[in-house]
């Protein structure tokens, strides 16, 4: 990737002089620089948990010629340091398909009021969507999208407190139907039904051109364990197994280091315990 | 300096008040025996009179380590904390009259004064210290705040979306609390390693993120009732994956290292949950390093008294620039450097004794 450039207000920026997603959009698209820029990172626009995206990527979409060497987009670059990721308000997206021909690579951040509309895109390789639930109209747009290009999809489902409102039948569903015939790499991730997405990812349709699957931040215990125990060794394109941050015991996790592909089980996780009930939590939940 | 011995004068016997057990102790003493200068250690449960004429009549160098507080119970390590801070008054009313008797009156025993700590240890006091020195600190809300609501409506008026509430005495992240409100939405998040139990508050070695409105009520007001101090949450900076802040340990006029402390979380110094991060691989800008010795500089000259101190600093996410979160004048103890060099104690044993300037 060419020239990158970060966008965001700094403290001062956003608590004092009161900075918010329209100076943002203000910001980048009178940026000199911007018809250099491969690649545009998009932290803080101000009180992003009262002020949407919207201003933002209807900036994008009204300037779109100047976004023509734009090859990778991040909306929503920020930690719990600034934001609560449930608390940042993104926004539609549907126009920016059309603006934006010739973007590689999209990542969003947090899920509320999120709407990605219909997605035809010829030249998008590369979906990441960050966030602590993912409503269930985001993966009906995914799983109707063209993206007859895309070779990375990676999703945090997240926990229904904030915002997951499906069931792993919406997930099956996506996995079965969605129409990206360049899928290479899969991530369904940071789950608290990781298990039974472990299932579903193995009877992805494209399951037997993936060579990365990704379902780690999750609750993935011994039993999605097995079944990749048992189901990996049918699928020799896959070539790396990312599980990191889960719930499989020091047994499983030595089962599964023996696959003869790169697995990763860095950062086992222990269930909690609150009086006498116990819980198991995914990565990100909020 | 102050509290230097002259040239050819005779060298300075070094008493350590602290505890029998652990690490300040145990390196304190090895960095000692390996310049060959003995360090005798006269522990806080045996302070008696007798044993402070001991030292007038020794006019030895002292060096004060703090005891040992066991409590979870975020009011007893409040209690414990203000006791000792009566025991600092005492060594600090007592002393001085041997230094201004003898010969070397003036000069100064001390590695760090018994006042000097005991302001560092009032967050609140030290932070208007600083702050009156001109000092870049993170800042506090001026207004004294006793309760939950009470802070809510200062955030909802003041347009302050995200606070830290911290007791004025406790140590470490004990009872430290990262608080974010939404006053438009009536959301909030909390983020701690403190617990109520009973009606009591209790400090564990766990972050906790805490959302529901009625517990996060429950928990500001437990903290604000042991008297504590809010100030603005700064975005800090972060490296994979990590928040950062830097612990300095800065003294005799020189930064003798930096630390940083990483965290999956934005409170960074938990005992058992952080992380120490590789300080080259954070990518930051000479301009910030040479920044944080200006700091650090400025910050023991706003506290007279402190030759020795381990100052907490804040880098500002995005613009890298460096705030004291807070400074501690026994905040000598890094793992790092008494493991391998254990440099921090042996400076202060030739400086102590005159042995080096």
């Amino acid at each position: 990737m060419g020239k990158k450039k970060r966008y965001s207000f700094t403290y001062e920026q956003w608590e004092e002089e009161g900075m918010d997603a329209t100076n943002m959009a203000e910001e980048i698209v009178n940026d000199e620089q911007l018809k250099e820029l491969e690649e545009i990172v998009i932290g803080c626009w101000g009180e992003m948990w009262e002020d949407s995206a919207q201003a933002i990527l209807d900036g994008i979409v009204e300037n779109k010629e100047k976004f023509d060497c734009m090859k990778s987009l991040f909306v929503g670059d920020v930690d719990y340091e600034e934001c609560e990721v449930s608390w940042i308000i993104q926004g539609d997206y549907s126009k920016l398909w059309a603006a934006l021909p010739r973007l590689e690579k999209l990542t969003i951040k947090g899920s509320t009021d999120l709407i990605l509309g219909d997605i035809v895109h010829d030249n998008l390789q590369e979906l990441e969507i960050i966030c602590g639930g993912l409503p269930v109209d985001v993966m009906k747009s995914i799983q109707k999208a063209q993206l007859p290009s895309l070779r990375r999809l990676v999703l945090y489902i997240g926990v229904e407190d904030y915002g997951f409102d499906g069931s792993v039948e919406d997930i099956k569903e996506l996995l079965e139907n969605m129409d990206c015939p360049k899928l290479e790499h899969l991530g369904i991730v940071d789950s608290e039904i990781q298990d039974e997405i472990t299932e579903a990812a193995l009877n992805c349709r494209y399951i037997d051109q993936i060579h990365t699957l990704e379902l780690s931040m999750g609750t993935l215990t011994d039993k999605g364990g097995q079944l990749l125990l048992e189901k990996i060794p049918d699928h020799s394109n896959i070539q790396k197994l990312d599980l990191h941050f889960h719930y499989l015991s020091e047994e499983m996790m030595g089962k599964l280091n023996k696959l003869p592909i790169e697995v990763d089980t860095e950062d086992r996780q222990v269930p909690e315990d609150f009086n006498g009930e116990i819980y198991y939590f995914p990565m990100l939940t909020e | 300096m102050e509290g230097r011995r002259e040239e050819g004068a005779e060298r300075r016997s070094v008493i350590l008040i602290g505890t029998a057990q652990g690490r300040r102790t145990e390196y304190f003493t090895k960095a000692a025996r390996e310049l060959g200068v003995s360090v005798r250690l006269l522990e806080w449960d045996r302070l008696s009179r007798e044993a402070l004429e001991q030292i007038s009549r020794e006019r030895a160098a002292v060096k004060i380590d703090p005891p040992v507080w066991e409590s979870c119970r975020l009011e007893d390590l409040g209690g414990g904390i203000r006791a000792y801070l009566k025991n600092l008054e005492r060594l600090g009313t007592f002393l001085p009259k041997w230094q201004e008797e003898g010969e070397d009156a003036g000069k100064g025993y001390f590695l760090n004064t018994p006042q000097a700590i005991g302001t560092a240890l009032d967050k609140r006091r030290c932070k208007e210290q600083l702050k009156r020195r001109g000092v870049p600190v993170t800042e506090m809300l001026a207004e004294e705040i006793v309760s939950g609501r009470q802070l809510q409506e200062i955030m909802r008026k003041q347009r302050i979306m995200s606070v830290f509430v911290k007791p004025v005495f406790s140590s470490g992240a004990a009872g430290i609390l990262a608080y974010r409100y939404d006053p438009a939405r009536g959301k909030m998040a909390a983020y701690t390693s403190c617990r109520l139990e009973q009606g009591t508050l209790i400090n564990t070695k766990k972050l906790y993120r805490i959302e529901h409105p009625g517990e996060i009520a429950s928990l500001l007001d437990a903290i604000l009732s042991l008297g504590a101090v809010v100030e603005r949450w700064y975005p800090k900076a972060m490296s994979q994956g990590y928040s950062y802040d830097l612990r300095a340990v800065y003294q005799f006029g020189r930064l003798e290292t930096i630390i940083a402390r990483g965290s999956r979380g934005p409170i960074t110094n938990l005992h058992l949950n952080n992380t120490a991060l590789d300080l080259s691989g954070l990518g930051l800008p000479e301009k910030t390093l040479s920044e944080v010795r200006e700091l650090c500089k400025e910050t023991l000259k706003a506290l007279p008294g402190l030759q020795s101190a381990g100052i907490d600093i804040l880098v500002e996410k995005d613009t890298y620039r460096p705030y004291v979160i807070e400074v501690n004048g026994q905040g000598d103890l890094i793992y790092q450097d008494i493991f391998q060099k254990n440099a921090i104690y042996r400076h202060q044993i030739e400086y102590l004794t005159g042995m080096k300037g």
